[in-house]
């Protein structure tokens, strides 16, 4: 795995990137599909972060912080060639000559056309892969006893989480599995921005960086959605080759998978699935799992913009504390941006961390019938298997995060009030009992690598501030889901 | 380059053009979309409210009371515009273009010698574009395989008294083209273009029970499909049942037949069957359904004319269309289907549906079939079409109430009795003489839409229909109407400067390549047609019509 130095990753990061443009510093050199003239240019990360700052000096007044227009038009993805002849007078911006220099225009071109890799909805090929990929996440057809689709767990209804509390022994922390009884490994999360999170690699400080589930073993949604097919607590097919062959009793699928992949895509069953995976994929990148509508996005349209959305004073205040390093520090994992830049927030750095959260004994015991085992996180990969990152898991993305309870990888906290005044004890400020049992909190699962140097710098939470934080916790939510709110 | 303006770099492109042999207007792999809503045909935007607030009616047309096992029976589609959010616009703006200084700079001669020279077969009489084919051309190979994996042209356009395709060598294509009612609106003569259907049945239903070509087999099972989709028993010449082993009138006995009876309800015990090796192997049937691996040729041509009979087809394709039947969808996979489209468009009304293919797979219509199709290039010559050219034809073979297992004219095939039966191309027999046809609940078809649509054609724009069969109030002149129960084309023919008219049109849109924008021969911008629609805007129809 080539390493990365931490100043590049923030750039990186910055950008809100994507996978696809991970792909290039991960360094991936092999490239399954057969047909790969449609994937989106991948733009080099520092230029595109140049751009930006750029951008929003120059543009966003006129075009909006997300580049969808306000007194001007949307200029998502437009060229070099499109801004030199706009301000040559083709688009009666004249006044801009002078200002925004050649080699500038060039840089904010590049972050346009990022911009539109992240926001514009999927066209060409990947347009097509996609609507296949929709059919094979809503098929039940593709497990064991064919009970179960990715929907089941992922949920579309609920913020593509797992929504089947009425059946499920514990409250969902964990996930039934095809069989009916056996429970999964952790909490399923929501796939919603789930395309945000970079292809998962390592930095020179050997700490690491993004990838999919909550240890970043799959290192980007295909390879993610490769694993529950064959994961013997949830879809339990026996095998890849047996996934492929259910795909195959679909002629439609057979149809669609070779005009897709190729003619020959059968021939090899590596091949077969890493289609069916990467069509998955191609699916959890289309628009539907990043909206950017939440009221919070909608806070950052001017004024006068018909969807603009004004904050509530407990909003508000919410919103400061969040973002106020010398107060609260959620957003030194929980962010990429500053508070005042654009609306794509990932809300979350997709970095690992240990929070000390305890153990989840009743969906242990439900699962295992015993509590003795230590979920280790990242630093129990095989791969990794190290000390220094047990029992650390990815930073997940606070979109959502008010409709998809319960929290934490092993869904021990069912309240989101409970996670705030979990951060504020293990910071040392009181809120010593857990309100969820009156009892005082569990111990941590894995205690040595609790990252106290961040935790204890937070400032003792008032009742009011716990308020005005989940207020703010709320306004994430997407529009569509915006009824799920208690 | 900073001072070549957009429009001069394109008139210097249209002019380098034809130094080349190939297009290079069109870039024929290129899978974006311009309209996402290219699979909503120009026709749906018609304003089915004139000035006058009095309704017409074209849309009954496609969306119509359904057979089984076609479950869209979207009759109700008649009453309002029911598109998405995105579709709204209307894209189709090569309706909106005044072409009447380009039309007139084409003389009357120029465009009869383009549209009588032939572009499906060299001088030497080989199929050009199938050559072509065979050698791919760089710019074509969509997959970079270095083979075409879509259709390659092999039919002579050279048809027996049984309306077999026959090649150079006497032997058979397996093309075989019958004669139909056209069907209606668009694809009537006077409203653009002229244009033939073919059909071929896969190897097995050529073939007897032993495996060797056998043309009788061929033709029975021909006239079983005929009934299958027809869901009528038809009539034949005297086939011996013995020899295939089948009742195919079922009379109990293995008999002389001259009928294929038509009896399919396998729930209680009724079951029909193909001859010969396609019986052998068991190929699935069904009513309403044709055999998997069906393909039809339709070719969309210019209008020749010809001072003593008028009307005839011309050599030069505008267009050569290929659809087959790739995959057996069953009846509950086509209920499936329409319940799913039903659902999508009751939970999210604006989503746009995505079709599956490129140029050279053809699109998938979802229901098994596979379309795709060749279009005139810049210079003329046939070229594949773009994935979103080849939408186009997803538009109507897709989900309408008019389809039989996605197709139009097969259930309008002429009946045993008439010219070779049935079997034979319109350049053996054209539609002079022929009869308008009946709805299935009997009532006269042209003469309906002309009632209902207060036209000839979806854009009201077909002026010489409408002098001819309507009175200064709009009322139908029924003295003219009734001249179709004795010859057809007294309506679907243009007249001779009509017809140079209609083809001076297309040739402009063919110099431009704009097929994207519509392929609608109109030489004033259109009046009767909608640029922008509200959602869920009522067409004003109340009182729509079912068979």
């Amino acid at each position: 795995m080539k390493k990365i130095t931490f100043s590049s990753l923030l750039v990186f990061l910055l950008l809100g990137c994507g996978s696809d443009s991970a792909e290039k510093i991960d360094d991936n050199k092999s490239d399954p599909d057969p047909i790969a003239q449609d994937e989106p240019v991948k733009n080099d990360p520092i230029k595109v972060e140049k751009g930006k700052k750029l951008f929003l000096q120059h543009c966003a007044t006129c075009h909006g912080t997300d580049a969808k227009g306000i007194t001007g038009p949307s200029i998502v993805g437009v060229t070099h060639e499109d801004i030199s002849e706009a301000i040559a007078g083709e688009a009666d911006m004249t006044y801009m000559q002078g200002i925004v220099l050649d080699s500038e225009q060039k840089l904010i071109a590049i972050y346009l056309n990022e911009l539109k890799n992240i926001t514009a909805p999927l066209d060409g090929l990947d347009r097509q892969r996609a609507n296949l990929g929709k059919k094979l996440f809503f098929d039940k057809n593709l497990s064991l006893n064919k009970t179960l689709s990715c929907a089941s767990c992922h949920d579309p209804l609920h913020a593509f989480i797992d929504a089947r509390f009425s059946t499920n022994p514990v409250d969902g922390s964990l996930s039934v599995g095809d069989d009916g009884t056996t429970l999964g490994g952790r909490n399923a999360p929501t796939v919603m921005y789930a395309k945000l999170a970079p292809a998962f690699f390592t930095m020179d400080d050997g700490t690491h960086v993004g990838g999919q589930f909550w240890d970043g073993r799959a290192k980007d949604l295909k390879e993610q959605a490769k694993g529950p097919f064959v994961d013997q607590a949830e879809m339990m097919m026996p095998s890849t080759g047996s996934v492929v062959s259910r795909v195959k009793e679909n002629t439609l699928y057979i149809e669609e998978l070779k005009a897709l992949y190729g003619q020959d895509i059968f021939n090899d069953n590596d091949k077969a699935y890493d289609a069916i995976a990467g069509s998955i994929a191609k699916f959890e990148k289309t628009t539907e799992f990043a909206p950017f509508d939440s009221k919070f996005d909608r806070s950052k349209l001017p004024y006068f913009h018909v969807d603009h959305y004004e904050m509530s004073e407990q909003e508000k205040l919410g919103y400061r504390l969040f973002f106020d390093h010398s107060q609260t520090h959620c957003s030194k994992c929980h962010s990429v941006n500053s508070s005042t830049e654009s609306t794509i927030e990932t809300f979350s750095n997709f970095r690992y961390e240990n929070i000390g959260v305890p153990k989840n004994l009743d969906a242990l015991l439900a699962r295992d019938g015993h509590t003795d085992k230590i979920d280790l996180g990242i630093g129990g990969r095989a791969d990794i298997n190290d000390s220094k990152h047990h029992g650390k898991f990815k930073v997940p993305t606070l979109r959502n995060v008010a409709v998809t309870a319960p929290y934490m990888s092993n869904g021990v906290f069912k309240e989101l009030k409970t996670v705030i005044k979990y951060f504020d004890y293990m910071a040392g400020n009181g809120h010593t009992l857990n309100p969820e049992t009156d009892q005082p909190w569990r111990e941590a699962e894995v205690n040595a690598t609790i990252n106290y140097p961040i935790l204890k710098t937070l400032k003792p939470l008032s009742d009011e501030k716990i308020e005005a934080l989940e207020s703010f916790l709320n306004i994430l939510t997407d529009k569509r889901y915006e009824s799920l709110l208690k | 380059m900073k001072f070549l303006t957009k429009t001069t770099l394109l008139s210097l492109l249209l002019g380098m053009s034809s130094l080349f042999a190939s297009s290079n207007l069109v870039d024929v792999k290129n899978r974006q979309l311009k309209n996402y809503a290219s699979n909503i045909p120009s026709q749906c935007y018609t304003k089915t409210e004139d000035e006058n607030k009095k309704v017409h009616n074209p849309c009954f047309a496609c969306h119509i009371t359904s057979k089984e096992p076609n479950y869209f029976d979207d009759w109700d589609l008649q009453k309002e515009y029911a598109f998405p959010e995105d579709a709204l616009k209307n894209r189709w703006k090569n309706l909106f273009k005044d072409r009447t200084k380009e039309v007139n700079a084409i003389s009357d001669d120029e465009i009869l010698t383009y549209i009588r020279k032939d572009n499906y077969f060299g001088e030497d009489g080989e199929l050009t574009l199938a050559k072509k084919l065979q050698n791919l051309p760089k710019e074509w190979d969509i997959d970079g395989d270095k083979k075409w994996d879509g259709y390659i042209p092999d039919c002579y356009y050279n048809f027996d008294e049984e309306g077999f395709d026959r090649d150079t060598k006497g032997g058979y294509s397996g093309w075989r083209a019958f004669g139909y009612y056209p069907f209606l609106g668009t694809f009537w003569p006077t409203n653009g273009s002229t244009d033939d259907v073919l059909i071929r049945l896969p190897m097995d239903f050529r073939k007897d029970e032993n495996g060797s070509f056998d043309i009788e087999t061929y033709k029975v099972n021909l006239a079983i499909v005929e009934a299958l989709i027809k869901q009528k028993s038809i009539n034949t010449d005297t086939i011996d049942e013995k020899k295939y082993g089948v009742d195919l009138n079922k009379d109990g006995n293995l008999s002389k037949a001259n009928q294929i009876t038509f009896d399919y309800d396998p729930l209680n015990g009724k079951h029909m069957s193909y001859v010969g090796l396609a019986k052998k192997k068991g190929h699935k049937i069904a009513a309403g359904l044709y055999p998997e691996g069906t393909e039809f040729l339709h070719s969309v041509r210019y209008i020749d004319i010809d001072e003593k009979s008028g009307i005839k087809m011309a050599s030069r394709m505008k267009e050569l269309r290929y659809g087959k039947k790739v995959n057996w969808a069953t009846y509950t996979d086509h209920k499936a289907l329409v319940e799913e489209e039903l659902k999508e468009a009751h939970d999210f009304p604006d989503r746009l549906e995505v079709f599956i293919g490129d140029a050279e797979r053809g699109v998938s219509n979802k229901r098994g079939w596979r379309y795709q199709g060749f279009i005139e290039d810049e210079n003329g010559e046939l070229r594949p079409q773009t994935y979103e050219e080849n939408l186009f034809c997803i538009g109507c073979h897709a989900s309408l109430g008019a389809l039989a297992d996605s197709t139009f004219v097969y259930q309008r095939k002429f009946e045993h009795g008439s010219f070779q039966n049935g079997w034979s191309h319109w350049t053996q027999k054209g539609l002079k003489g022929i009869a308008q046809p009946k709805t299935p609940d009997g009532r006269d078809e042209y003469t309906l839409y002309l009632k209902e649509n207060g036209a000839g054609d979806e854009f009201r724009e077909n002026d010489e229909v409408i002098k001819k069969f309507f009175d200064v109030n709009g009322t139908l002149k029924m003295s003219e109407a009734n001249k179709l129960n004795k010859d057809m084309t007294h309506l679907i023919f243009p007249s001779l400067a009509r017809a140079l008219k209609l083809n001076k049109a297309y040739k402009v849109i063919v110099d431009e390549q704009s097929f994207i924008y519509g392929r609608d021969a109109t030489v004033k911008p259109v009046k009767n047609v909608h640029k922008e629609l509200k959602a869920d805007e009522s067409t004003g129809i109340t009182k729509p019509i079912r068979y």
